[in-house]
């Protein structure tokens, strides 16, 4: 089957690097003709990466980029969250499937544009929210789907990671991540945009595992560990669903980093994402690492320390990652994207939420 | 001189010092472990904590002891450890249950989180740790994987507790790990992606009959190349 082409706007995002050297599933299915980014060295980057693709076109401009490969049937947005929004305008008005990196934007003005603009829209919009496919999360919905947990009381997620302040160019930017300079809480130097804006995936999978919107949030925000870091890196949020359940989420950086200028893990877990729920009938939990091993090597990611990864599953079905599910869907082979534009919408209007919690140090209840 | 010892609720309503104010956790071993590093400058400044309590439901409190003993304890512990005054504190509660999320700030901008939960099925230990995270690095009595520092999830009722690694949702024997590997030889090999023949069942079966000393040599190891 003809592969699909696309274009790649932007390669900020940090999930990006996997794509474009083939980690990611899925990525067999895709034709890359170009990637842009205004940054050289992230550029470069991009190149070594696709060294083994000649194929491939770079550009320091997305706009060229565009004019450049009429025949694009795709884009993937990974630019600073800042620009996707004028990225996902034009490849609307140029008919692309898109598939963005999250999140797609933490202004809910242009949140509200992009859901007008796409309204009819007839091709495909996926937001990579990529933990959907998870087995154990999926297992945790079909647990609370078939009523074997009771009546859900609590849930307790955390997505807590290191910072990739150190190692990835512009990170930590404030203006672009959050999209403009907003201290978390009056007169503070520390601004949104960091460990909450990264993570969405806690917020999206409690809806997605409850199918229950929040209704409420109240949070918290640490000093920063980090003293160079501009933008917060530890959030606590308590809440509740519409149903009454309580919720606990942590979308921090609270694992630290090596101040090394590449990814050298401190604590030796990059990432900690434990579910929790809590049922009338009964309890489940699960990590991210739930077939976990501890590598130590000179040759791993974070040489030469102690590291707490995953050992991967057997897949049984080809569109079984958040990729294969977007190819599927533009081919016509499934109907909708696993993780929509109103699924990262939504997301980020309970991230907003826990912002102006923390601002105004007050419970806020969520703008529907 | 008898030492009176009262409760936390009780000492909010009393005044002076002839008493002592019951806040076991205070000499929790971990606790104090902290506040040395702290004291110590191991870590440098501390920034956040969280207080995980979780107990099954058999051995559950009073919503009392709940909120004013257990509740007030860690936030005691809390404070003791982050060395400043209070600032704001907000519960999310279950109505009626022993289970809830606290958040907490103190003036010196340490953020405190608690989960306390006293109903997990009884089939499940009771679990207590506590992280605390510095600008400088970390101490915590906290599993680095999952809910016990094992592998796999966790599926728990009163009457029992389950081990499981889901390799995917819709396959009934999640809870044996090596179950699975059969469910993947045997898919490997539908798709061509497993080599045929004996592979190196000779050699195998010979070297164990060899180290055991037992008669049995099919053929002798040195020739099964």
């Amino acid at each position: 089957m003809k592969k699909i082409d696309i274009l790649v706007a932007g390669t900020a995002n940090p999930h990006i690097p996997f794509y474009l050297d083939g980690r990611r599933d899925g990525i067999s299915e895709l034709n890359f003709l170009a990637v842009s980014d205004y940054d050289s060295k992230r550029l470069d980057q991009a190149r070594e990466a696709m060294k083994e693709m000649p194929q491939v076109v770079f550009y320091s401009d997305w706009r060229k980029m565009f004019d450049a490969h009429p025949e694009a049937e795709a884009v993937m947005i990974g630019s600073d969250n800042k620009y996707h929004f004028e990225m996902f305008k034009e490849a609307v008005k140029r008919n692309l499937h898109i598939y963005s990196m999250k999140v797609i934007s933490m202004n809910e003005e242009e949140c509200e544009e992009m859901l007008r603009i796409t309204k009819d829209y007839d091709k495909v919009i996926q937001i990579e929210l990529e933990l959907h496919f998870s087995p154990q999360f999926q297992y945790a919905k079909k647990l609370v789907e078939e009523g074997k947990l009771g009546k859900i009381e609590s849930i307790y997620l955390t997505n807590i990671s290191q910072s990739p302040i150190n190692y990835f160019p512009d990170w930590g930017d404030p203006e672009l991540s959050y999209g403009e300079t907003i201290p978390m809480k009056p007169g503070a130097k520390v601004c949104r945009g960091g460990g909450l804006t990264d993570h969405p995936h806690p917020f999206d999978l409690i809806r997605w595992i409850t199918g229950q919107e929040f209704k409420k949030v109240f949070a918290v925000s640490a000093k920063n560990q980090r003293d160079h870091l501009r933008v917060e890196d530890h959030v606590a949020i308590t809440g509740e669903l519409d149903d009454g359940t309580k919720v606990f989420i942590n979308p921090s950086y609270s694992h630290l980093e090596e101040q090394v200028a590449t990814r050298r893990l401190l604590w030796p877990k990059s990432l900690e994402c434990n579910l929790k729920i809590t049922g009338s009938e009964g309890y489940y939990a699960a990590d991210y690492y739930d077939k976990h091993v501890y590598i130590v090597g000179k040759n791993f990611v974070s040489p030469d320390r102690l590291i707490v990864n995953g050992s991967g599953r057997v897949k049984i079905d080809k569109n079984d990652s958040m990729m294969a599910s977007f190819v599927a869907c533009v081919r016509g082979e499934r109907e909708k994207p696993e993780t929509t534009l109103e699924d990262g919408i939504a997301a980020i209007k309970v991230m907003n939420a826990a912002y102006e919690s923390i601002y105004n140090n007050k419970v806020i209840q969520i703008k529907r | 001189m008898k030492k009176e010892i009262i409760s936390p609720l009780s000492a909010s309503v009393r005044s002076g010092n002839d008493f002592y104010s019951a806040y076991p956790l205070r000499e929790w071993a971990l606790v104090k472990r902290i506040k040395q590093v702290v004291k110590d400058n191991i870590c440098g400044e501390l920034c956040s904590l969280r207080f995980t309590w979780q107990k099954p439901k058999k051995d559950a409190s009073s919503e009392e002891v709940f909120l004013y003993e257990t509740l007030a304890g860690l936030i005691d512990a809390a404070w003791y450890l982050a060395n400043a005054p209070l600032a704001t504190l907000h519960i999310e509660r279950v109505p009626e249950k022993n289970n809830l999320f606290a958040l907490a700030m103190f003036k010196n901008e340490v953020a405190v989180e608690f989960e306390l939960n006293e109903c997990l099925p009884n089939s499940m230990p009771a679990t207590h740790f506590i992280k605390a995270n510095f600008k400088n690095g970390h101490v915590t009595n906290q599993p680095l994987v999952g809910h016990f520092n094992e592998e796999g999830s966790i599926l728990a009722n009163d009457s029992s507790m389950e081990r499981m690694v889901i390799e995917n949702p819709d396959w009934d024997d999640c809870t044996d790990e090596i179950a699975t590997c059969e469910r993947a030889m045997m898919r490997a090999i539908e798709q061509g992606a497993y080599p045929a023949g004996a592979l190196h069942s000779v050699e195998i079966i010979n070297a164990i009959n060899y180290a055991l000393g037992l008669n049995k040599i099919i053929i002798p190891v040195k020739e099964a190349v």
